[in-house]
């Protein structure tokens, strides 16, 4: 059942709250285990929010749109009484959280209903979710193999059905990685569409709060349950909420669309690229545009990365660097190290990267990419062939999607319905990336709906979670 | 090591230095490799021509 139908049944009176929470939990006790999604049940929380969920339609009352729907958070939400982890051994002693997230807020406002925490990679830097302190989170669609990251928790309890819906965060593509690699349906909003308040921070430049569904009816219900503005988020943008639901069903008539080329015709598997390619034709763009200076954004998004988040955990680094992840440390302590000229260099060509971007938008409402270059490898992938040269397989996940959250942009990760068609090895799971310009998620749906609605995307569902 | 990875590893000790950070032996390895990264990067990027007015993002 989709969580907009589940919503409709228990503000119908049709389904109690409590059974659906209840089964939640249950599927979480039988799946979890194998997956390694969640690294926190709550299950008292999620209990006590279906019961006021269950009063609130007894007497009368609209419990919102989400109403009983489990929702699965990434585990640098603040949760009230939970600690914030982040993925990190060093924030086990952390206090609880005073307070839920904003999001979380409105999430509650709109009647879901928290579920637990979800694993990810450490303070978010990563595309795996290969965790050293919490272990790896395992693909639904094959447990040998990642589910992706930073965001891997979450995409991993959506595709294996213990929950509906889950929210994550993007800051170089940990949102559109392992949604893609998951085969989910995965938003990453506008930069200051949403609030990031009481979300601990990896990149305050590129940090996005986003969502990811099986259903792409659902992504949109999410995403508008979240929006409202937040004074206390700095980089949020003051703006009217802008529905992704009424967007559905519009259709592109009108819109310009076409497929990236250049930097987004390289760096992956063929997969990747036929992936696109199939999408394109189903929304019937046929030509390709090559933006000047893509992979320099990417370089300058590493950089970037590396300096803000450096800053965000230099106490740490001098104080305990022992109790980082390995994989993480040496980065951290790298980008604490950094020039300051690279870093300036980098925010100038990225602001040069954006302008190039927004030129394209002049004469063009969508934009057709891959999402990652090459399906789910196995846990522990290192290095990885593409074009006949060996590269760092973890790094290469974000040659798509970091250009494109480098400079803000709205984009989508919509999984194909049969992967097979776009030369899926083993079937894995395969996405396409839609962009759109600035505030425009709207068009994203409006293609979404439509590639949903030709049976072309749908989350595939695992074998061994049906 | 390669003279590029000796004169990132010198740099790193200097700067760390500078900033009060401790490398511990066994981390500066990973250090390097992830400067060495990062200088590839800032090599790349500083291809790109660019005027006095061409200001950084914020």
């Amino acid at each position: 059942m989709s969580a907009a139908q589940l919503a409709d049944a228990i503000r119908g009176g049709r389904q109690s709250a409590v059974a659906a929470t209840a089964q939640a939990l249950a599927n979480v006790t039988a799946r979890n285990p194998a997956l390694n999604a969640f690294t926190t049940v709550t299950a008292d929380r999620a209990l006590a929010e279906a019961a006021a969920v269950d009063a609130t339609v007894a007497a009368g009352r609209d419990p919102g749109t989400l109403a009983g729907v489990p929702v699965a958070v990434k585990n640098l939400f603040d949760l009230e009484g939970v600690t914030t982890r982040a993925g990190a051994a060093l924030r086990g002693e952390a206090p609880p959280a005073k307070a839920d997230a904003f999001v979380i807020a409105r999430l509650r406002a709109a009647g879901a209903v928290i579920i637990g925490a979800t694993n990810m990679d450490e303070f978010a830097f990563g595309f795996t979710t290969e965790n050293s302190h919490d272990g790896p989170t395992r693909n639904p669609h094959d447990l040998t193999r990642v589910a992706g990251g930073s965001s891997g928790g979450s995409a991993a309890a959506v595709a294996s059905g213990m929950v509906p819906l889950a929210i994550g965060t993007d800051t170089n593509g940990s949102i559109r990685v392992p949604a893609a690699l998951c085969g989910v349906f995965g938003l990453k909003p506008s930069f200051g569409r949403l609030s990031r308040r009481g979300a601990f921070p990896f990149v305050a430049s590129l940090d996005h709060v986003g969502s990811f569904a099986r259903d792409v009816t659902d992504l949109a219900l999410i995403y508008d349950a979240m929006q409202g503005f937040d004074a206390a988020d700095p980089a949020q943008a003051r703006r009217p909420p802008e529905s992704g639901i009424s967007a559905l069903s519009q259709g592109i008539d009108g819109l310009r669309i076409a497929t990236l080329g250049g930097h987004f015709a390289e760096g992956g598997h063929a997969e990747a690229f036929a992936a696109a390619s199939l999408a394109a034709q189903q929304l019937g763009a046929t030509h390709i545009v090559v933006p000047s200076l893509a992979a320099e954004g990417r370089a300058a998004a590493l950089l970037i990365t590396l300096a803000e988040g450096a800053s965000v955990h230099l106490h740490d680094l001098r104080a305990r660097p022992g109790a980082f992840d390995p994989l993480t440390r040496d980065r951290l302590l790298s980008g604490a190290l950094l020039p300051a000229q690279w870093v300036i260099q980098a925010q100038r060509v990225r602001a040069m990267w954006r302008a190039a971007m927004l030129r394209l938008f002049f004469d063009h409402d969508l934009l057709i990419a891959p999402c990652v270059p090459f399906v789910a490898q196995p846990i522990g992938t290192a290095m990885i062939e593409v074009a006949g040269r060996l590269v760092p397989a973890r790094p290469q996940l974000g040659w798509f999607t970091q250009p494109i959250s480098a400079i803000g942009l709205p984009a989508m990760s919509v999984p194909l319905a049969d992967p097979t068609a776009a030369g899926a090895p083993q079937g894995l799971p395969v996405a396409v990336q839609l962009i759109a310009p600035p505030w425009r998620e709207d068009i994203l749906f409006r293609a979404a709906g439509t590639l949903a609605r030709a049976s072309f995307a749908a989350s595939p569902s695992p074998k061994d979670f049906r | 090591m390669s003279q590029e990875e000796l004169a990132i590893e010198s740099q790193a000790l200097a700067a760390a230095a500078l900033l009060g950070l401790p490398l511990a032996p066994a981390h500066l390895p990973g250090v390097v490799a992830s400067l060495k990264v990062a200088a590839g990067a800032a090599a790349f990027i500083g291809r790109v021509p660019l005027s006095p007015v061409d200001e950084p993002d914020r």
